[in-house]
């Protein structure tokens, strides 16, 4: 059986994890380039978006997944959180990646959120009368809000059974409604919750990781007291900043559309990222033998058993979104799925459907499959294929038509390069699992199989 | 060595308190069922049949005139009923949830009250599904429900979600049945072990269905447990998700929102654990279970609650959000002036009427729960019997405003409707009680209430996984996994 004592888990002179950080940064070059070189502006702006946003998800998933391990007192966990905490420590380095996307937005260089950041303009001298239960307190936008809702009568006249062109009306009517969203849209506003975000990304990931590696030195249990307590409140701020992020970031690049349920989604997405990454990578350290029995099938099992659930709620939340819009059949709402259907997009849609649940769910139901190393191997491949998919289906129909371009690839080897450059660095640097952990002992026990 | 001891470095502590013996629990549980019946437990009864009484009253009533002794009007004309219909509903989601979902997650502590939370389960889907079967006031014709070949040709939407919810409370009421039924087992055994009289060990025998304890016995068990926890998984989401596509379908401002399917489940495994929770501790107290259902446990479902009452306070903060986001002039009224009753008045220059009930909501779902936030109150009977009173009245009001305060003032002034309930109401919304009650207080005296042989596997010294860990050194066996390279 498994002594901590007896073997340091360090990655030491192995012939590819010594080295390993090598093989993303070369690609994150070959990437940066093969984009930069072949696309403008615009299309760089989303390709660099959907990319920056892959990545931003992979490291939320693992802020979730150490902050609910730490909430829920695991122990199964104990050995594969490293990995996990090592990703979410890559926080800052995320943040660094978007600092050129949240520049370009300020500047106005990056032109994705031009539709609201065009309203911004128009916005001081729009013309509505002051309200004058101007009570809630929103700075303004809200009174603004109120001024539309009491005007609504007008609304009504004009806005429906106007046919499918859009008259010189319709256009006014919905540079209105965008104009009523300014006071949550605009720029400064955008910037400035950016950078808190990336904050509290940040800040959350690097205290976590660094109480988990001075545990690995002291071995005090306190640490772990400390994390527990500390883990409630901050999931609550994580979730909050990653659904603001959400909307300011993806769903704002329509800013007429709304969703009540888009957070809960990209957590969704999330999680299944973090999962999959975190199986190969645990994987891979298994079976180079770095980590001896201290991750084994069972882990690996129960991993791919929250992979799987966390598809299947993917699945329910997506699921939920589309039916309701295409039950309602609202032309407000449904014409962000309309965008997702012509132009090409109709396959990506599909192939979503089949590739992010119908595929996954049946070849993942099984233990037998899921036990089946090789097998759960390349599931994360590919589940982690179509996430970076998934995510190109928010971003890129904002775009225009669907046409893949050497620069949406490039970005993504670019921003996922430099993130996972760092990783495999980093892994290079600490003990592959958490030896000061009080719960490690359970967890390298671990073998109830069900 | 066990690896499963608690760490007193972290302060964990054994489940159930150390020293409790198989016997012990066995005892506790088995007593309530063989003593004479308590006097307290029949003054009970005969409230609950009264309640029933009453309700059988109210319906007789809602029968002969029709569905206008409700106070449902134009154009709220889905009122109490549905309102009870989905309260109820959502009270039925604690016990598939300890039972299936808190499994696959190896929460042991489940198994002090799963037995107990799937019992409330099943009584209160009754309860829920009575709302269906009587809200058109002509109750012989709730075949309609059922796609029957009938005699003009009739047949149901399939398009509607009133459909669906059919088929999906049907499902959830059928399959945590036979799970209830089968936990029970092994505990009809015991049962019928024990029985003094042949009445009673013909009757346990005949459910324990030749129950032995063998070997063989426990591992089919076993099997089959872990297969229903993963069918009743998926039926936990989906009940409340049809539930919340009855109004989020529609195009109403206030029911047509992306966040209701997953924010109803959360709404409903939130007030289920708050039953579960009162009428835990009232039981606890009596039967004196404390050394079974420890202060321990109790922590945990407050956790629980105060997660839930969480998840609940961020789909209202999204609505709100996003009903301000969406620049919609209906989706504001709706919140602002109908839920918040200010910073929207209505052309009389007056607040919505209907604000105490958005208040009511969310003072004893979001703000009430957050005393569970302290370890004092998290274990302490008196708070959280109240609290979890509370808890339920807000998410009866939580119900109430979506669907009231959703249609009561809709687009046209001239079109809105004050909604009053009536005494018969007031008098079906109580009868629902009488008819929980008097199948819980028959459950508690005749069932064992806790699953015996399932609490015994976290006493102290238990070794529930021993045969596990055989099972994968053992070369060759089914669920050994593949060695890797």
């Amino acid at each position: 059986m498994t002594d901590v004592k007896n073997t340091d888990y360090r990655v030491g002179n192995d012939g590819f994890w010594a080295r390993a950080w090598v093989v993303p940064l070369v690609l994150a070059g070959v990437g940066g380039l093969m984009a930069a070189l072949t696309a403008g502006p615009e299309r760089l702006s989303y390709a660099y978006l959907f990319a920056l946003f892959t990545i931003v998800t992979v490291m939320l998933g693992g802020i979730f997944l150490v902050l609910i391990q730490f909430l829920t007192a695991a122990h199964w966990g104990v050995s594969t959180r490293r990995i996990v905490e090592v990703i979410m420590s890559g926080a800052p380095v995320v943040a660094l990646l978007a600092l050129p996307f949240i520049f370009g937005v300020w500047t106005g260089k990056v032109p994705v959120y031009q539709e609201w950041q065009e309203a911004t303009g128009h916005g001081a001298h729009h013309d509505e009368p002051a309200d004058e239960h101007g009570v809630l307190g929103l700075a303004g936008s809200v009174a603004q809000a109120q001024g539309h809702a009491e005007g609504h009568e007008a609304d009504h006249e004009t806005g429906h059974d106007e046919g499918h062109s859009h008259t010189a009306q319709e256009t006014t009517l919905h540079h209105e409604i965008i104009e009523a969203k300014t006071g949550y849209l605009n720029t400064p506003a955008w910037t400035m919750r950016a950078i808190i975000y990336l904050l509290i990304w940040s800040v959350i990931a690097w205290l976590y990781f660094g109480w988990s590696r001075r545990q690995d030195e002291d071995h005090d249990p306190r640490h772990t007291l400390r994390m527990q307590s500390l883990a409630a409140p901050l999931l609550i701020v994580f979730a909050g900043a990653l659904t603001f992020a959400a909307f300011d970031w993806l769903m704002s690049l329509e800013p007429s559309w709304f969703s009540t349920i888009f957070g809960v989604v990209i957590f969704a997405g999330s999680a299944v990222a973090i999962l999959a990454t975190t199986i190969l990578i645990g994987l891979s350290l298994y079976k180079r033998g770095l980590v001896g029995e201290a991750i084994n099938p069972v882990h690996f099992h129960d991993l791919a058993k929250l992979l799987f659930g966390f598809i299947c709620f993917w699945t329910y939340v997506s699921f939920s979104q589309w039916m309701l819009i295409w039950y309602a059949g609202i032309p407000e709402e449904a014409t962000w799925f309309h965008k997702r259907w012509e132009g090409g997009w109709m396959f990506v849609s599909y192939l979503l459907i089949f590739g992010h649940f119908v595929a996954p769910f049946l070849l993942l139901i099984s233990r037998v499959q899921k036990l089946n190393l090789r097998w759960l191997q390349a599931m994360c491949f590919w589940v982690i294929f179509i996430h970076a998919v998934d995510i190109y289906w928010f971003v890129l129909p904002q775009a225009g038509a669907f046409r893949i371009q050497l620069a949406d690839i490039g970005a993504l080897l670019f921003v996922g390069g430099v993130f996972f450059a760092y990783v495999f660095w980093q892994l290079g640097r600490v003990p592959l699992i958490p030896v000061g952990d009080p719960r490690l002992q359970r967890s390298l026990h671990h073998h109830q199989t069900h | 060595m066990s690896y499963d001891a608690p760490i007193k470095e972290l302060g964990e502590t054994y489940l159930l308190p150390e020293g409790t013996t198989p016997h012990e629990v066995t005892e506790t549980i088995s007593r309530v069922t063989e003593d004479k019946t308590p006097r307290g437990w029949w003054l009970l009864f005969l409230m609950s049949l009264t309640a029933l009484g009453a309700m059988g009253g109210a319906l007789t009533y809602l029968f002969v005139q029709g569905v206008g002794v409700w106070g449902n009007n134009a154009p709220v004309y889905w009122a109490w009923d549905i309102t009870n219909f989905v309260w109820w509903i959502g009270i039925g989601h604690a016990g598939t949830l300890i039972s299936a979902i808190l499994f696959l997650f190896r929460q042991k502590w489940r198994t002090s009250i799963n037995r107990f939370a799937e019992a409330m389960t099943v009584f209160a889907v009754l309860c829920a599904a009575l709302f269906p079967a009587i809200h058109t006031g002509r109750p012989w014709f709730d075949y309609y429900l059922f796609p029957l070949p009938n005699q003009m040709d009739m047949w149901p939407n399939f398009k509607s979600p009133l459909m669906w919810d059919v088929f999906a409370v049907n499902t959830y009421l059928l399959i945590s049945v036979i799970f209830w039924y089968m936990g029970l087992i092994p505990d009809f055994a015991t049962l019928r072990d024990r029985s003094k009289n042949l009445f009673r060990k013909r009757a346990y025998g005949f459910f324990a269905l030749g129950w032995r304890g063998a070997h063989r016995h426990w591992q089919h068990y076993e099997r089959a447990y872990l297969i229903f926890a993963g069918i009743s998984t998926p039926l936990v989401l989906s009940v409340h998700s049809v539930v919340s596509f009855d109004f989020a379908t529609s195009v109403v401002p206030g029911w047509h929102t992306t966040i209701f399917p997953p924010y109803f489940v959360a709404g409903a495994v939130f007030s289920g654990f708050a039953l579960v929770t009162t009428l835990m501790l009232i039981c606890r107290s009596v039967f004196k279970m404390q050394k079974i259902v420890t202060v321990k446990h109790l922590d945990y479902m407050n956790k629980f609650m105060l997660g839930t009452a969480l998840l609940v306070g961020y789909a209202y903060a999204m609505e709100f959000f996003i009903a301000w986001y969406s620049s919609n002039p209906y989706e504001q009224w709706v919140f602002f002036h109908n839920r918040l009753g200010w910073g929207m008045l209505d052309s009389e220059g007056n607040w919505g009427p209907l604000w105490w009930a958005y208040y009511t909501m969310v003072f004893c779902n979001v703000v009430v729960p957050q005393i569970f936030w302290f370890k004092r109150a998290r274990t302490s009977v008196p708070i959280m019997f109240i609290a979890s009173i509370l808890i339920n009245i807000g998410m009866w009001f939580e119900r109430f405003v979506i669907i009231v305060t959703s249609t009561y003032r809709d687009f046209l002034p001239s079109a809105w409707g004050m909604f009053h309930p009536t005494l018969i109401d007031i008098l079906t919304y109580l009868g629902t009680f009488g008819l929980f009650f008097t199948l819980f207080l028959l459950f508690i005296r005749w069932l064992p209430m806790i699953a015996i042989a399932e609490v015994k596997i976290n006493l102290p010294g238990a070794h529930p996984d021993l045969h596990a860990i055989e099972a994968l050194e053992e070369p060759g066996a089914a669920t050994a996994p593949v060695p890797a390279e």
